[in-house]
Formats: structure tokens, C-alpha cells, sequence
């Protein structure tokens, strides 16, 4: 409750809240928006075509048929392969976040309660996925990877695979430091097994942080998807994708910018989007930052405060 | 405050700070003077203001603090004063020593480059001057070898070195005023009394008023010639040191008098009959390596704790005494010698029966505002061992919940709150509660009220003992504080480097300590009464004389 109250007063986050929203019923209503001035984004449409095969009139082929205008030499409506493309980035951004998420968070308190070799080894895989030029790896798993497997999920499945290692970074290092406050001693000293201190006192304290981090992954991710598709090793023509148009749009800009404004203006807007609602509300559960806004209304009357040490 | 010649160094009026909101004025019209040479203390348990109304002499406070009144140094007006004004007091004609040692230095450079900095951003000065100015501070506060000292990072000093080190950097610009918030509350007591010492030289030989903030009535009495009580932000009395101490005029100074843990008078618990043992240790060695090195903790000790009596164990700052505790409870290794609690050999024990063995151990920790976890609600906490240890219902774990708090005196629909809802004493025993949860056999209780305020610390003490006197369980009670132990302790062992060094009942020990070691620890520790003190001043000092 007082997380919400702290996000209402936060009108950037807020702001980046409803874009985020916004661009979520756009994904889940894809079908019925597109239905509106009747177009889907598989249908050539090479009418609004001229010759040379760009789209004929103002800003890409704007119209009442085609509010964002159309793609240039297939004449497929741009509107519905943004809205659909929204669908492609968000689920592949939330898939491969809770996929590196739950990787991590797992093998953070495991390294961090256990600690001892089991952290020392876990710290070493981590630190050589960080340093691995992952971008390479992905283009070359895509090839690698036979063709039967399902595109998308192979996405996911990858970009989470290279999402882990710094969630499970920055979980380790909480665990540690929770590890020695007394409550988690205090646990052990009454004979508690690992697994209540791991689920009952360690996750439960740590869920703030995997929540914000999460919402900071999610526009990671879907930034990746898209440099992926950008670079045509991503999720596979016809399925819209915003990385895919923007990486055809560059060869048009010329002649169309408009072509490269929509997917490119999209996407932009829905990683700020996210960015920011993912600060505030690293701002809300932090009790660190909340203190320091809420000092002005309500102090702690205590002499500790003051910052004597 | 009449016996001070002259006119004042810091004269303080009508002083109030407040914060906007529910807390109001948390310092409500306090106002002193302080005269060279002369120790003023501001004495007030948490919450009472003393604190920041020496932060606001040197203009410290949030800056949602809004503060009215006059704060004069030498007749100059200091509140609403410019900054640079205000940064040539800090440091310069006030000088400020804080309570942790440790963390008031930076760790990453050298003790003496920080005291030198103090000098040159006040007076600037050549490099070559600079350092034998420090090396002459460093000396003047009682550290020997000072070249080396200054040479040193704050991380290879002990606290008492580091705490000497920042009085160096204190009086390094010859200030008129000393500010000691809480000097000594880190420090063990034999550190202490020398810190004390060097105080009172100070304020004796360079005439340095002294503004003394402290929640120990010792203290007070060891070095103040004026105290002022606060409590909740006003002055509640006043007066020279042994009026206010020895003839109290306010109810609430004489019940923080009555519920200061004392050496002297009183009673001392009876020696309990001992019934069978319940937790022994026996040769035990704990080492640990750091850098190669091997450090022992626990060197050959030897421990009986019997069923019904409390076990005080005693000891400074790496005594080993909480490793004790740890050990017992399977926390800390054995790297030789045997440890057993209820008839079970922990160090032959598997995995499961040293599980079964915490399950009859009850512990109460130091902090309790660590020791219960922030994100779950009081009666989980309470109820945790149960879930742990019995297959008992939600029901009845609510119900033997309910019970646990009448016992340890909470209204039970506290099970609900959280633990930042509650006041330290409250959380205090809270995890009293859990501790008992399961009708241990033996409670391990680590510095059961040190983070705790006089007045709670007596309440908490006092419930400590009467469940013990109740359930009978045996009861090993780790502290360093040897008036605390005096209440509740039906035997002492006192420990120091790892070894014990003497052991024996209570009322023995305590009142003809047959080692210098115990000597040394009982004269060191201030008691509430100045005249008293003085006497025992010079009893330590005879002590110290001999090797």
C-alpha cells in the first residue's frame, strides 16, 4: 500500500506505469485494434505501392485504411505490425527476464547462504558469463540450434540464459549481508534446516530487490530481442517484430523515414517506459529512499538520526 | 552551575529544535552554559535530545530541522551563522569526539595524514610542521610510539587507540569547547577508564570546557562537574554532579538512578541449588584462521552450566565469550576438547540430533532489532521454533503464542505487529518469547540488554530472572557488563584471551576477586556515585601501577 502511495507521488514513474500498461492491452487486444480499420499484418497491400515499391503518399502511406502507413515493398499495414510487434517484444522480454530471474535468484541465495566453494565455483561461472561476449554466442546458438526448435522460445531461452548471472550477482550480495544479521543466526541457533532460512526469512527479504530487478531486465531484454531480430537472427519473418522492421527501415530511410519513426519510436518509448516505472519503484521498496522522503513528514524521534558516527 | 568562574565559553538558551509533522519539538527550550575547565553532562536515555542539541552547537542537524534560541560561543551567535562561520567552529574552536571509533576515521588513509588534514584545513602549515605537530598530539594523548601510530591505518589500531587518536584530532586546533558524544560506549571498561582519564587531564590542564553527552550514570560520575537530565527533549534537572546524582530531586533522574545495575549494595542472588548439568564444555578449542594465521577464540575452557542456576560468563571484547555460547550451540566448531548440551557430544553428533540438541536451547541475542525478521509479523517469529521443532496446529501455535507473550509481560495482540512497530525493550522480549518457545533446557542469553536503555535494561533483567526463577532452566548469561551479570548470576567465570581466569560464585568473585585480571576489570568499571568513584579512581590507579 504505502509502495503505491509512494508511486502516485512519483510522476515519472507513473507516467512510465500507464505507457507500459498501455502497451500491453495494445499486445493483448492486437486483434481487435487491428480489426478497427480493418487490416492484419500479413496482407500485401501493393496498391499503396508506387513503382519503385514505396509506399505512395504522405508519411509512408498514411491514411484512414492505414494510420501508421505501410511497409515498403510488401504494402503491409504498419499500424498492425507495430501492435502485433508489441506482442513479440513483450513476450519475449517477460519470458527471458523471468527466465534469467528465476536462474538467478535461485543460484544467488544458494552461493550466498552456502557460500564456501559452492560460491567460490559460483562466482567464478558468473564472472566468465559476464565477460562473455554474449552477443556473439547468441547469433551463433541461432544458427546452431536445429531449425525444428520453436524460434521464439529458443529467444527466450537464450537472452535469459545470458540475463542470469547479474541477478544472481546482486542477490549473492544481499544474502551475505542478511546471512549475518541476527535474525537468520537466531534461525540456526534454533535448529532451523536451510530450506526454512532460504525460503522463509532470506527470499521473502530479498523480494523487493528481485522484483525491481526484474522490471530493469524486461526492457534489457527486449532491447536484445530486437538488436537480435535487427541483425535477422531473431524471432522469424512473417511474426512482426519491431528489431526486424527497424533493420529493414535503415535501408529505406531515405526515402521513408516514417517507415523507421513507428517500430523505432515504439520501442523506445516502451524501454523508457519501463526503465522508469522500474526506478520508481526501486525507490518505493527501498526503505533506505523512503526514509530519507518520509524524514520530512515524520522524523524518528531517536538521538541516531542525527549523523553523528 | 554557580561554581563556574567567569563568563561562560558556550552559553545555550531557549534552545528548540522540532521537526515538521507528528514528532513536534524533540529538544523543547534547553539552554546551559559551559565554563573552561569544567565538564557539563548531558545525560538522557534514547530519544531524549542530547544528542542533537550538541549537533546543533556545531550546526549538524537534517536540514528538515527547524531550530530556534541562541547558541553563543564566546558571546558569538552561532545559530543562523554563514557556513564559513560555521566551518571554523567545527573543528577549530570545537572540537568533536564521536562514539564509534572505528567508523569516524577513513579507513583508507593513514590516522596521522587525517589528524594533519584537521590541522591544515583550520591553519594550513608546512608539511615538515604538520607532522611534528601530530606526533606531539598523538603523544599528548597518551599513545605511545605516536611516529607509529600515525603511520598506521585506522584498521591496524585497537579502539582505544583510535578513540585517543581522534581527541588528538579533537584538540589538534587547541578548540575552547570539546564535544564527546557517547566517548567511551564502545569501548570495553578498562579502555574506558583510561579515555576518562585523559579527558579529565584535559579539561584540568588546558582549561577545555567539556560538553558530555552519555546514558551512563558511571561516566557521569567519573568525570562531570555538571549534568543536566533530559528526557523527551526537556530538562527535567540540573545541578552540580553529586546533588543531582546522590540527592536526585526529580522522580524520573531518581528511578534512572534506581534502575542503574550496581557493584555495590543491592542483593545478589543466592547461590541456586544445582541440579544436573545441562551444557558443558570441556577443554574446548575454537580457532579460527585469518591470513594464515591461526587465532584462538576458546583455548582450553572449561564450562558446567547446571540446571536452575545462571552462569554468568564475563569478559572484554575478544574474550571468546559469545564463542562459547556458539559453540554450544554447534555454531562454532570444536577444533579440540568436548562440547555437550542435554547428554549429546556435539562434536560426535550428525547433522540431525545437533538440529534436535538447538531445539532445547533457547537464545537471546544482543540487537534485538536484528534478531526478528523485519518482514514477518511478531507471532511468526514467536512461533518459528514451533514449526520448526513440532507438528503442533496453526491453532495451538496461536494459543502457546498468546501464552508467551503473558508470560514475558506483552499485550497479546502484539502477535500481530511487526518488529519495527515495537521498542527495543519490546522486541527484547519478544525474542525472550521465542526463546522459551519450546521450555528449553538451557537459555544462552548474548548480551541479553547491552543495546538497551538503563531503565528497560532493569525491566528486562528483572523479567529475565523471574522466568528463570519460574521455569528453572539453566541459564548461561554472556555479557561484559559485570553489574548486569551481578544481578542475575549465581556464578561468574571470567574470561580473557580465550582462557579462563577465574571462576567462582558470584558474590565471591565479584566482592574479593582473587585475580588481577578480575581486579582490574571490577576497578575499572564507574560507578553512580562521585565520591565513590574517586576512591575507586585511585584504587585502579594503584592497581595499573602494578605489573
Amino acid at each position: 500500500m504505502t509502495v503505491l502511495r509512494h508511486l502516485r507521488h512519483d510522476p515519472w514513474a507513473l507516467a512510465g506505469g500507464i505507457v507500459v500498461l498501455l502497451f500491453v492491452l495494445a499486445a493483448v487486444l492486437a486483434p481487435l485494434l487491428t480489426a478497427i480499420p480493418g487490416q492484419d499484418p500479413y496482407r500485401y497491400h501493393l496498391d499503396a505501392l508506387d513503382d519503385s515499391g514505396a509506399p505512395r503518399g504522405f508519411g509512408g502511406g498514411i491514411s484512414a485504411q492505414h494510420w501508421f502507413g505501410v511497409e515498403p515493398l510488401s504494402g503491409r499495414d504498419l499500424f498492425a505490425i507495430v501492435v502485433y510487434g508489441a506482442r513479440t517484444s513483450i513476450l519475449v522480454g517477460v519470458g527471458a527476464s523471468a527466465a534469467s530471474v528465476l536462474v538467478g535468484v535461485a543460484v544467488g541465495l544458494v552461493a550466498g547462504y552456502f557460500g564456501g566453494w559452492v560460491d567460490r565455483v559460483v562466482s567464478r561461472v558468473v564472472d566468465v558469463m559476464l565477460g562473455f561476449p554474449s552477443l556473439v554466442f547468441m547469433i551463433s546458438l541461432t544458427a546452431v540450434v536445429a531449425a525444428s526448435f520453436p524460434k521464439p522460445l529458443l529467444i527466450v531461452l537464450i537472452i535469459g540464459f545470458f540475463g542470469w548471472p547479474s541477478v544472481a550477482r546482486v542477490i549473492r550480495g544481499q544474502v551475505l549481508s542478511l546471512r549475518s544479521r541476527t535474525f537468520a543466526t537466531a534461525a540456526e541457533a534454533m535448529g532451523a534446516p536451510a530450506g526454512h532460512v532460504l525460503a522463509r526469512l532470506l527470499l521473502p527479504n530479498v523480494g523487493a530487490s528481485i522484483i525491481v530487478y526484474a522490471t530493469i531486465l524486461i526492457p534489457a531484454s527486449i532491447g536484445t530481442e530486437a538488436a537480435l531480430s535487427f541483425l535477422g537472427v531473431g524471432v522469424p519473418p512473417p511474426t512482426p517484430s519491431w528489431g526486424r522492421s527497424i533493420g529493414d527501415a535503415v535501408a529505406w530511410f531515405r526515402v521513408d523515414p516514417a517507415y523507421l519513426v513507428f517500430p523505432g519510436g515504439a520501442l523506445f518509448l516502451l524501454t523508457l517506459a519501463f526503465n522508469a516505472f522500474g526506478d520508481g519503484l526501486r525507490d518505493a521498496l527501498d526503505p533506505r529512499v523512503s526514509r530519507g522522503r518520509r524524514s520530512a513528514a515524520t522524523p524518528v524521534v531517536d538521538d541516531r538520526v542525527v549523523p553523528n558516527r | 552551575m554557580t561554581e563556574g568562574a567567569g563568563s561562560p565559553v558556550l552559553a545555550v538558551r531557549d534552545l528548540v529544535v522540532a521537526f515538521p509533522g507528528g514528532a513536534g519539538r524533540v529538544v523543547d527550550s534547553v539552554g546551559f552554559d559551559l565554563h573552561p575547565g569544567r565538564v557539563l553532562a548531558l545525560v538522557g536515555e534514547s530519544g531524549s535530545g542530547k544528542s542533537l542539541t550538541a549537533m546543533s552547537v556545531l550546526g549538524l542537524l537534517p536540514p528538515t530541522a527547524s531550530v530556534s534560541g541562541s547558541i553563543r560561543l564566546e558571546g558569538e551567535e552561532l545559530l543562523g551563522a554563514d557556513r564559513g562561520a560555521l566551518r571554523r567552529v567545527r573543528g577549530g574552536r570545537v572540537g568533536t569526539v564521536f562514539q564509534e571509533p572505528m567508523s569516524a576515521f577513513d579507513p583508507v588513509y593513514r590516522v596521522g595524514d587525517q589528524v594533519a588534514e584537521a590541522i591544515r584545513v583550520h591553519r594550513g602549515g608546512r608539511r615538515a610542521a604538520l607532522r611534528a605537530r601530530v606526533a606531539e598530539l598523538l603523544a599528548a594523548v597518551g599513545l605511545p610510539d605516536p611516529r607509529r601510530i600515525a603511520a598506521s591505518f585506522p584498521h591496524q589500531l585497537s579502539g582505544g587507540q583510535l578513540q585517543r587518536a581522534m581527541i588528538a584530532m579533537a584538540i589538534s586546533n587547541d578548540p575552547v569547547a570539546l564535544i564527546a558524544d557517547e566517548p567511551t560506549t564502545a569501548l570495553d571498561v578498562t579502555v574506558q577508564a583510561g579515555i576518562l582519564d585523559l579527558l579529565r587531564a584535559l579539561a584540568a590542564e588546558r582549561g577545555t570546557a567539556i560538553l558530555l553527552i552519555t546514558h551512563d550514570m558511571g561516566v557521569v560520575a567519573d568525570l562531570a562537574d555538571d549534568v543536566l537530565v533530559l528526557r523527551r527533549g526537556e530538562t527535567v534537572e540540573r545541578g552540580p554532579v553529586r546533588r543531582v546524582l546522590l540527592e536526585p530531586e526529580h522522580p524520573y533522574t531518581r528511578e534512572l538512578l534506581a534502575s542503574v545495575p550496581t557493584l555495590v549494595g543491592g542483593d545478589v542472588p543466592a547461590s541456586a541449588p544445582a541440579g544436573r548439568p545441562v551444557a558443558v564444555l570441556e577443554q574446548a578449542v575454537v580457532s579460527y584462521s585469518r591470513r594464515g594465521r591461526t587465532l584462538r577464540a576458546l583455548d582450553g575452557v572449561d564450562l558446567e552450566v547446571r540446571a536452575g542456576e545462571v552462569v554468568g560468563l564475563v569478559g572484554e571484547s575478544g574474550s571468546g565469550k559469545s564463542t562459547a555460547g556458539r559453540a554450544l550451540l554447534g555454531l562454532a566448531p570444536l577444533a579440540d576438547g568436548g562440547a555437550s548440551v542435554e547428554g549429546v557430544n556435539l562434536r560426535r553428533a550428525g547433522r540431525r540430533a545437533r538440529r534436535e540438541v538447538r531445539a532445547r536451547i533457547g537464545t537471546v541475542f544482543q540487537d534485538p532489532a536484528s534478531s526478528l525478521n523485519p518482514r514477518t509479523t511478531v507471532g511468526w517469529s514467536i512461533a518459528e521454533p514451533l514449526l520448526l521443532h513440532t507438528d503442533r496446529s496453526g491453532d495451538q501455535r496461536e494459543e502457546r503464542v498468546a501464552e508467551l507473550l503473558d508470560a514475558v509481560r506483552l499485550p497479546r495482540d502484539f502477535a500481530r505487529r511487526y518488529p519495527h512497530e515495537l521498542s527495543g525493550g519490546q522486541r527484547q522480549r519478544v525474542a525472550i518469547a521465542r526463546a522459551l518457545a519450546l521450555d528449553p533446557a538451557l537459555l544462552i542469553a548474548d548480551e541479553p540488554t547491552s543495546a538497551l536503555d538503563v531503565s528497560v535494561q532493569a525491566a528486562v533483567l528483572d523479567l529475565l530472572a523471574d522466568l528463570q526463577a519460574r521455569l528453572g532452566f539453566a541459564c548461561l548469561l554472556i555479557s561484559h557488563d559485570l553489574a548486569v551479570v551481578r544481578r542475575l548470576a549465581d556464578t561468574v567465570v571470567v574470561l580473557r584471551d580465550g582462557r579462563v581466569v577465574e571462576r567462582g560464585p558470584t558474590a565471591r568473585v565479584l566482592s574479593e576477586p582473587a585475580d588481577p585480571y578480575t581486579r582490574r576489570l571490577l576497578a575499572a568499571v564507574p560507578v553512580a556515585d562521585p565520591g565513590l568513584q574517586a576512591a575507586r579512581r585511585e584504587e585502579r590507579r594503584a592497581l595499573e601501577v602494578q605489573p
